[in-house]
């Protein structure tokens, strides 16, 4: 409990707030302890939106529904430039992707078919301060690239001024964005 | 309530200025300044996750067989930085592995103004 209550009033950035979970503690009322701390909750995916793809929800960004998101999808091109695809093999991916490089999908793997999964399937994630950006995170059914170095089977796409792009993202990176 | 100290309306997205030659594919960058603003690893996921990643703009000129891309690097990652690379365009594809000029920088004002520069 008191490490808890340490937690909590070194992340409380309201003053107020961490005088009323000190006397909460100070009552030993668990219940009001435990509410404290879930306003101060520090998870970075609170907040952020994750829309069902089949929810026809006005804030699913600009796919107000399952139509205008298929047509966007249908007339998306495929980027021109992408730095995602340089490696030729599996020891350059690694290589290119590690230590703040650009992650690399592996050379037989074909990119557009698997975006369009992934816009089609993937897990939404609109960030909560730019609700114009929209992702979606996929998993393959094999390793698709690398990202720091680490293989991986999960991507993030997303459509862009009618692009649609993405790379592949390793699980440590992944995990701020979606539980998977 | 935890204290808000961002909000939407501190990441609204810039507008780049480029003169005819230049078209700008996509742009997702903000007004945010990562430089300006000291937040603790916890503040900056926080706020901007999804905001600062690999694929952040490109913008390309077919005149002078030019793009321009700018990425955040490592993504979504606090100690990150801009990555502004200039690329010769060949066949409709870039060569990725001769960048013509890169800058880096965690400065969205130097940022702007590199981009300015080399589009003017």
């Amino acid at each position: 409990m008191k490490s808890a209550f340490e937690k909590g009033r070194t992340l409380a950035k309201d003053e107020k707030l961490a005088l009323k979970l000190e006397k909460a503690i100070a009552e030993n009322d668990v219940a009001k302890v435990k509410s404290l701390l879930g306003e101060i909750s520090t998870d970075a995916k609170k907040g952020h939106t994750y829309p069902e793809f089949d929810e026809q929800s006005i804030s699913f960004n600009r796919f107000r529904d399952k139509k205008a998101h298929r047509t966007e999808i249908a007339n998306a091109k495929s980027g021109d430039y992408l730095k995602h695809k340089k490696a030729k093999t599996v020891e350059q991916a690694i290589k290119f992707s590690k230590n703040g490089g650009a992650a690399q999908y592996l050379p037989d793997v074909n990119i557009n078919a698997l975006e369009k999964l992934a816009l089609q399937k993937g897990t939404v994630f609109i960030p909560k301060n730019n609700k114009n950006i929209t992702y979606f995170f996929y998993k393959s059914n094999r390793i698709i690239g690398y990202d720091n170095g680490i293989p991986t089977e999960w991507i993030r796409a997303e459509i862009s001024s009618g692009f649609h792009h993405s790379h592949p993202i390793n699980t440590n990176r992944l995990s701020k964005y979606i539980n998977f | 309530m935890r204290t808000q100290l961002f909000n939407e309306k501190d990441f609204e997205q810039i507008t780049l200025t480029v003169n005819d030659d230049w078209k700008i594919i996509y742009n997702k960058l903000t007004i945010f300044d990562p430089e300006i603003h000291e937040l603790t690893e916890e503040e900056f996921d926080f706020y901007t996750l999804g905001l600062f990643t690999q694929n952040m703009t490109q913008i390309e000129s077919k005149n002078k067989k030019l793009l321009i891309d700018i990425g955040w690097y490592p993504d979504s990652e606090i100690n990150g930085e801009f990555l502004l690379q200039m690329l010769p365009i060949k066949d409709g594809d870039c060569d990725w592995f001769n960048p013509v000029i890169e800058f880096r920088t965690r400065s969205l004002k130097q940022l702007v103004l590199k981009v300015e520069e080399l589009t003017k």
